[in-house]
């Protein structure tokens, strides 16, 4: 979701089922490619590849860009097993502002998609409510200033 | 920290230019996975960090990651430390098979008298071990040495104020005062920053590093980019592909 938005404030919306493809290409984030190629190479075994990738990000993006690219995948290689591994569920705003997203995505094959209790009519009439205007919701979240300590 | 990590992250990093903050980051996290911790010792956390790095070769692993149903296949993981067997299938499980783990990991867990703090400070071990690693590998840096462990003993203290998300353990109140210091004050704590709060020393090393990799918790629901050599769509386009791999539902 927040590919969706961050993409569309900055140069026009991604193709975001591309990120749960088999090779996760064409999403039409300038450099995404090379970007998706260092993750696929990142995460699997194929060490010439990986080298290719890292190379390709140093060319188009610089070392700064590597590094930051680093620092992405390694957050979420550790946040993704955080929730993973402590049964987290979907915070509720966006459990509900995102059902026909997460259907789009094929995201709901997944077997921790069967943990999330998504309740009966009365949310699935809320969420129908919620989704179209969840862009705003976010939007609006984002603008909310940090309170003096 | 200790002079001789400093010196080590400083050095090592120094060809690649890294970020002074992420050099702070990353220094504070290793020099904590080799202290004593709230629930376990300096050497439980080395071995289980060390454990963590074996079972991305294991045989076993490989095996039930092909299966149907990853309880389907029984055996021995090809392991290197001396931790008992229901925490190293519990590391090997978490490491190599994150998409399909489920409750009865904590059960099984809990059926051998392995407490909930336990676990959570067993998990927070494996993710600060394998982000720095992963970071490691996507930079070209080979796996650092793990660091020495430090004598003394664990502070055994669990928060009092908890709560109840609809997790599979309970975490720590975003009303109790710690959770307040822990997360800077963030006027909204997403439920994946709370995971291991019910060991909040835990939440401190995972807060440091998401701030200095990803972006500040103040900034997570903003979509605007934050200063990075990236753009916060190409950071999020990565987060969503590393996730799709990972078969994070998340």
């Amino acid at each position: 979701m927040l590919l969706r938005e961050s993409s569309t404030s900055e140069n026009g919306a991604a193709q975001v089922t591309a990120v749960t493809s088999e090779d996760g290409l064409g999403s039409g984030v300038p450099h995404g490619d090379i970007l998706t190629q260092l993750v696929n190479a990142t995460l699997g075994d194929n060490l010439s590849e990986l080298e290719r990738a890292r190379q390709a990000v140093v060319d188009e993006l610089g070392m700064d860009g590597l590094i930051d690219a680093a620092g992405i995948i390694a957050t979420f290689t550790m946040q993704n097993r955080v929730a993973d591994a402590t049964g987290l569920p979907l915070d509720a705003p966006m459990e509900l502002g995102s059902r026909g997203f997460r259907e789009d995505l094929g995201v709901n094959q997944f077997q921790a998609a069967s943990y999330i209790k998504r309740g009966g009519w009365g949310r699935a009439l809320l969420a129908k409510i919620i989704e179209p205007l969840m862009p705003t919701i976010m939007r609006l979240m984002a603008r909310r200033k940090k309170p003096t300590p | 920290m200790t002079e001789k990590i400093a010196t080590e992250f400083s050095n090592i990093y120094e060809p690649f230019n890294v970020r002074q903050d992420l050099i702070d980051a990353h220094e504070e996290v290793w020099a904590n996975l080799g202290r004593p911790g709230t629930w376990l010792t300096a050497a439980e956390k080395v071995a289980i960090a060390a454990e963590t790095r074996a079972a991305q070769d294991c045989t076993l692993c490989r095996k039930r990651k092909e299966a149907l149903s990853p309880y389907a296949v029984e055996g021995v993981h090809d392991s290197i430390s001396e931790l008992d067997p229901a925490r190293i299938d519990a590391i090997h499980r978490i490491v190599t098979d994150p998409g399909r783990l489920s409750r009865r990991l904590i059960t099984d867990l809990a059926d051998q008298g392995i407490t909930d703090v336990e676990y959570v400070e067993l998990l927070g071990v494996i993710m600060m071990t394998m982000d720095i690693d992963m970071f490691h590998r996507a930079v070209g840096i080979p796996p650092l040495p793990l660091p020495k462990p430090q004598p003394g003993e664990p502070t055994r203290q669990r928060p009092t104020q908890l709560s109840d998300i609809g997790a599979w353990l309970p975490v720590l109140s975003t009303r109790d005062p710690l959770a307040k210091e822990l997360f800077n004050n963030a006027i909204r704590v997403s439920n994946v920053a709370l995971g291991l709060s019910l060991v909040p020393e835990m939440t401190r090393d995972q807060v440091t590093l998401i701030e200095s990799q990803y972006v500040p918790l103040s900034q997570i629901a903003s979509t605007v980019s934050s200063g990075r050599a990236i753009t916060r769509a190409q950071m999020e386009l990565i987060a969503s592909r590393v996730s799709a791999l990972n078969e994070c539902f998340y």
